[in-house]
């Protein structure tokens, strides 16, 4: 498969660099996979998963909301963070869990519940990647 | 003789101080080499984040953002940032001074601090800061970058302030820095021109879902970059000051000791002759002594 440079960045550090054959990001609406070759686009990215193709090899990472930049010949990504499974502290994932599930099941005003959603989204996300205490949904 | 043995507790005195501020010399210089590459990175993502919101800005047309629409009105909000911990020179004290003549000449409203030096520093100016971000200046993260950002905008949405600044210290490099006031709110995109913006040169840009909603999650995105950036840069600030104070309190250390100990030479030398003059005296006496006894 062809493959094409991704850059990873954080506002903290460079997360990743290489060349990839794919690349699968999280969007508000669902899942999206760039190949080679995509048209240029620009699209925000929703707390999720993110994957890429490596020498036929999937590697999974949680990231935080951010965008994602398909210009010709290259892609960046810009998280706000990004870890690989085993740099998730689970415990604290899951207690962010239990905290903002409690908060979104109430009564708030719209901007708090965004904030409550990106908030729940990005500790079921580490939770689903590292693996261990996935959410009972 | 008790000249020469309080010379000596004074040199072993300078010498321990030494021994501790040159030990903070070597933390802090690890510490601001750290800090200032994640400046660059910090730099480079709010860069990049600024572009594509002004891209989109200018291709997409008459999308705007509450964010961005400047409002009548002079009600403000602040976010100090200074150091938590004294002994790095004129770090704190520039940018609080700074950060107090900003405070009397605008309106206001709201004043949030990162740092323990800020909150002291206020309240013996007789303002009571409104927030206080514990920890959030030893190590900045993106966690209290995002925490601070949420607390402060609530007052913007709410309508209560019309403006936010922020007042940090803008790192330049190592030996220099500058007190800062900026304004997080309304954003003002346009007023970077340091930072280049990138030349569209690949045209017809997709923009998944939509433009809209593209703008709409970038714009909170850019300010909490914002505020990470300004947290970074005032710790690097504060930890290439410490370095400087501590490397100058070092070298003063080096000089002190390096007279006390000519002092304390001489001292001693004077001590020896006197002893010698005695001893050789004292035998000459006794040796006059007793030739005129056997005459």
């Amino acid at each position: 498969m062809a493959e094409f440079p991704i850059e990873i960045l954080t506002p903290e550090r460079e997360f990743f660099s290489s060349d990839v054959e794919a690349l699968t990001v999280t969007l508000p609406d669902g899942l999206l996979t760039v190949l080679a070759g995509h048209r240029p686009m620009v699209a925000a990215l929703d707390p999720g998963e993110l994957r890429w193709k490596k020498d036929g090899e999937w590697s999974v990472c949680a990231c935080s909301e951010g965008f994602l930049e398909v210009e010709p010949g290259r892609v960046r990504v810009f998280v706000q963070s990004c870890e690989l499974p085993d740099e998730i502290d689970a415990n604290r994932a899951k207690a962010a869990f239990e905290r903002e599930s409690e908060l979104y099941a109430r009564k708030q005003s719209l901007r708090e519940h965004e904030l409550t959603r990106l908030a729940l989204a990005r500790a079921m996300t580490r939770l689903a990647v590292s693996g261990k205490n996935r959410p009972n949904l | 003789m008790s000249d020469i043995s309080d010379l000596r507790q004074r040199l072993a005195a300078i010498a321990q101080t030494r021994q501790i501020t040159n030990a903070m010399y070597l933390m802090s210089s690890t510490r601001m080499r750290r800090e200032s590459q994640r400046v660059k990175y910090a730099k480079e993502y709010f860069t990049r984040l600024r572009s594509a919101v002004l891209d989109i800005r200018d291709n997409a047309g008459g999308i705007t953002h509450p964010y961005l629409d400047e409002r009548p009105g002079e009600r403000s909000a602040f976010l100090i940032v200074a150091g938590d911990k004294g002994l790095c020179g004129s770090y704190n004290h520039d940018v609080l001074e700074f950060a107090l003549s900003e405070i009397k000449k605008r309106d206001a409203r709201f004043i949030e601090t990162v740092g323990r030096m800020a909150t002291l520093f206020l309240r013996r100016n007789g303002i009571e800061p409104d927030v206080e971000d514990l920890g959030a200046a030893h190590q900045p993260t993106l966690r209290s970058a995002r925490s601070i950002v949420e607390n402060l905008f609530q007052f913007y949405d709410d309508g209560a302030v019309d403006k936010v600044y922020i007042i940090f210290t803008r790192f330049i490099n190592a030996a220099k820095s500058q007190p800062t006031c900026l304004k997080l709110l309304p954003l003002d995109l346009d007023a970077f021109s340091d930072i280049d913006t990138h030349a569209k040169l690949w045209g017809d840009v997709l923009y998944e879902p939509s433009p809209k909603a593209v703008f709409d999650s970038l714009v909170p995105q850019c300010a909490i970059g914002l505020v990470f950036a300004a947290l970074v840069q005032s710790s690097a600030s504060e930890h290439s000051a410490r370095m400087n104070a501590m490397r100058a309190a070092t070298d003063n250390a080096d000089e002190i000791s390096r007279e006390l100990q000519h002092k304390y030479q001489t001292l001693r030398q004077l001590s020896i002759t006197n002893e010698i003059i005695e001893i050789t005296s004292g035998a000459e006496g006794i040796k006059q002594g007793s030739e005129a006894e056997t005459q």
